[in-house]
């Protein structure tokens, strides 16, 4: 009798739950202009739109171009004058809520998946929501995925049903596998077809990133590349430069001896580095002393069949990491991700350690941080340190859009329509101006919107610099094959492993090239020609 | 000898009883502090995050002279699916539970009662489902949910998981215990098997059946990838992959992350809390007989 009690309390509680919960949910729809009904509407939109649009084929394809010309002008005006207020904003990562515009009757619904989230999902939404309001012939449907690694695998596994999105956001490393699911239209055949001159403004170092076998197989959307940030009132206090760009490995080491205090009983009070086991970084420093990760040519030309990062010129950077460790000394946060990156970065703003190297993403997320700590750092960039008389430079990161060949022709129009749209200059100003990755195009630079950025961080220009000074080859194009995330954590294991408990690091990195490419094997042998 | 030495038991003496059996009590009840604080600390700890405001560097206690509670009334404007999210994981776990508990319930009453031709080869083949692990059928059942039109929906969440091997076994091997002279007396006494199985079995299986519901409901909670899946509208996320819309990439700020978990969290919590009684007793109703 007792039970029944107790379980009437429980689901007198569970129905008490989910009133409050529903109550919530429209509360909330109500308040705000975003009706709930939107999803089951534009359901129905689309469907007709579909139909509609299948009849109008022939006459849409001949005037996409005419209509896209047009567009990108009016958003052009439209972006400049956005970019006043919003340029003006600070860059905090508190975000508001960007509710997507409603679909205009009679447009064509495409989707586009992302994967950003937080402030950058937001400004994702945003540029959709100008593009969508630029013209009225379609409409972008962006959804939100948890992250990149999820994106990719609903995609993976989506292909089985068929339903796939339009339009794709998927991270560099993903290319191989994008270009292996056969389901993707490369954009180089969209830009050759409609003679459009967009290549040869492209940033070189992203162009050559998504170029494989000759052909840009996705539009570059969201690029950034890693730099060495430190801690410049440190800097000046140890009397080092602040204004010097290049460091070689030796250099870094002296500067955090220099850097590391200890207070009386001995204990560090400022390390002169911080950093994770970072694998990206470690790809970034084969490019830099020119060395390929994988061969033959780090696939670009032909599927990559094997990983060569095992070599002594592989070996320096994780060797220079242990030096710094045992002897600056400096501080180890464990392999990259989660909290430990936050540690790290945690321990630069706060002033703990006096250089670290990141994404040069990070630069807003470092600036606002080492505001509020108000622990005094100035927040300095200069270029990924090299060994003495290295060559090469450093590779992009990031992700590009891809079209898939889902949809009528007249949608996959469409998705070339909006994918052509975000590499507009203007767009790109907006999208760099709004959150700290490189604008792809070279002309971006001379909007109005990207002028201002550079003015208000001056830092950002530096790691333009560094990008353009890496020299076009196979090395800093990247390497492209499809067990990247794999390889990562093996290397990345590899480095905790010496970092922690020492060990041979060519030992160490042969063990993870034989893991890696007994993985790439399975991977390359599942791949039908 | 005994009535002797009892003679020589002083009220000192049961005093010094009376101190250690104290001192044995306070220092269990140190040790049961000590152990749920341990338990408890990634929820303090997230709690703390969430107060933080947005910062990416948290320390282990907030400032408390400025403790920043926006976060959670953030959480709500900033995802407006938030409540419909949490409405939708508890939709699909409780149908979820409820549709487990039925179809294990018969098919185990089958198994442990009833008499047919080919019962073993039926059991062992349900047994054999328990090997075949949950990856390598998603691409079918992601298939077929997709054709027939169940993506965006509770029936395309819900329908995959509403039977399971492990259900049905574990009803199975709590029905064996319970005798089946008490099958073969109600059936004299002219109880349909219906019957039996309504107003017998199952008030007598309650111990299985609760744990049965915990372990369902849990599973279905926390499923994370079969709804990224089949969903693709917002509005038809569950928590689990809704919340990862808080967390943000390049840079990673908690305070918003956590306040979400914490929203997330926050109902289960409250089942636990006032179902912890029953859930206790259901475990441990069985393991003494009388």
């Amino acid at each position: 009798m007792k039970i029944s009690k107790s379980w009437k309390l429980i689901s007198l509680a569970m129905v008490i739950i989910m009133l409050a919960a529903m109550l919530v949910a429209c509360g909330d729809n109500t308040a705000t202009p975003v009706p709930a009904t939107t999803a089951a509407t534009t359901k129905a939109a689309t469907t007709a739109a579909a139909t509609t649009a299948a009849g109008a084929t022939t006459a849409a394809t001949t005037t996409t171009a005419a209509g896209a010309t047009t567009a990108a002008a009016t958003t052009a005006a439209a972006t400049t004058a956005a970019g006043a207020t919003t340029a003006a904003a600070a860059p905090a990562p508190t975000i508001t809520p960007i509710p997507p515009v409603a679909q205009p009757a009679g447009s064509l619904k495409i989707t586009l998946w992302f994967g950003l989230t937080g402030a950058l999902g937001n400004v994702v939404q945003q540029t959709v929501n100008k593009y969508n309001t630029s013209q009225s012939k379609y409409y972008v449907e962006a959804i939100q995925q948890p992250d990149y690694d999820a994106t990719l695998n609903k995609f993976n596994t989506s292909q089985a049903g068929g339903s796939l999105p339009s339009v794709v956001q998927i991270y560099d490393i993903g290319t191989q596998r994008m270009i292996d699911s056969k389901r993707v239209l490369p954009v180089q055949d969209f830009i050759d077809r409609d003679k459009l001159d967009v290549v040869s403004d492209i940033e070189p170092a992203v162009r050559n990133y998504y170029t494989v076998g000759g052909k840009l197989y996705s539009m570059p959307f969201n690029t950034s590349s890693p730099v060495m940030y430190f801690n410049k009132a440190a800097f000046k206090e140890a009397g080092l430069d602040t204004e010097k760009r290049i460091w070689t490995y030796d250099e870094v080491f002296d500067a955090a001896k220099k850097l590391t205090k200890k207070d009386s009983s001995g204990k560090v009070t400022q390390y002169g580095a911080g950093f994770t086991a970072y694998s990206w970084l470690f790809e970034q420093e084969l490019a830099i002393q020119n060395a390929l990760f994988a061969d033959p040519n780090n696939g670009r030309e032909t599927r990559s069949s094997k990983l060569i990062f095992n070599t002594d010129t592989g070996a320096n950077w994780p060797n220079f990491l242990k030096k710094l460790l045992d002897e600056a000394p400096a501080k180890y946060f464990g392999r990259d991700g989660g909290a430990n990156s936050t540690a790290r970065d945690s321990s630069f703003v706060t002033g703990e350690s006096a250089i670290t190297f990141n994404s040069i993403a990070n630069l807003r997320g470092y600036l606002s941080s080492a505001q509020t700590a108000g622990k005094g750092v100035d927040v300095g960039v200069a270029y990924l340190p090299r060994p003495t008389g290295a060559t090469g430079g450093v590779i992009i990161g990031g992700a590009s859009l891809w079209i898939t060949d889902q949809g009528s022709k007249e949608q996959q129009e469409a998705a070339w329509d909006f994918v052509k749209w975000t590499s507009q200059p203007e767009t790109q100003a907006y999208w760099s101006a709004n959150t700290g990755y490189y604008p792809i195009r070279k002309a971006a630079y001379n909007v109005q919107d990207m002028k201002d950025t550079l003015a208000k961080y001056p830092q950002f220009q530096i790691a333009v610099d560094q990008l353009r000074a890496s020299p076009s080859g196979f090395p800093t194009a990247g390497a492209i094959f499809g067990t990247f995330i794999s390889t990562r954590q093996n290397i990345e294991a590899a480095m905790d492993q010496l970092l922690t408990k020492g060990g041979t690091t060519k030992q160490l990195l042969d063990d993870a090239a034989k893991k890696s490419n007994e993985q790439l094997d399975e991977y390359n042998s599942t791949v039908k020609k | 000898m005994s009535a002797q030495t009892g003679l020589v038991k002083t009220d000192s003496y049961y005093g010094s009883f009376q101190a250690i059996r104290l001192i044995k009590k306070v220092a269990t009840y140190i040790l049961l502090v000590a152990a749920s604080l341990i338990v408890l600390f990634p929820l303090f700890f997230s709690f703390s995050l969430a107060l933080q405001g947005p910062t990416i560097a948290p320390t282990l206690l907030p400032d408390f002279s400025k403790l920043d509670f926006s976060a959670f009334g953030d959480a709500f404007k900033i995802e407006k699916n938030l409540g419909r999210w949490i409405l939708n994981s508890f939709v699909v776990s409780l149908l979820v539970t409820l549709g487990q508990l039925f179809t294990s319930s018969l098919a185990a009453y089958a198994l442990a009662t009833l008499n047919f031709p080919g019962k073993n080869i039926f059991f062992f083949i349900i047994l054999g489902t328990l090997m075949i692990p949950w990856e390598s059928t998603i691409i079918t059942n992601y298939l077929t949910i997709s054709n027939w039109g169940w993506k965006d929906s509770y029936q395309g969440l819900v329908v995959p998981f509403l039977s399971t091997g492990f259900g049905i076994f574990l009803m199975r091997q709590y029905f064996m215990t319970i005798p089946r002279d008490l099958y073969e007396a109600a059936i004299i006494d002219g109880c349909g098997r219906t019957r039996y199985l309504w107003s017998i079995l199952l008030p007598l299986s309650r111990p299985a059946l609760g744990t049965l519901a915990v372990y369902a409901f849990l599973n279905t909670w926390n499923q994370y990838y079969w709804p990224l899946l089949v969903i693709d509208a917002p509005e038809w996320r569950t928590t689990q992959v809704g919340i990862t819309v808080f967390r943000s990439s390049e840079i990673a700020v908690f305070n918003l992350q956590m306040a979400a978990t914490i929203i997330v969290m926050l109902p289960t919590l409250l089942l636990l809390v006032f179902g912890q009684r029953q859930l206790v007793r259901g475990l441990t109703a069985g393991a003494l007989k009388g």
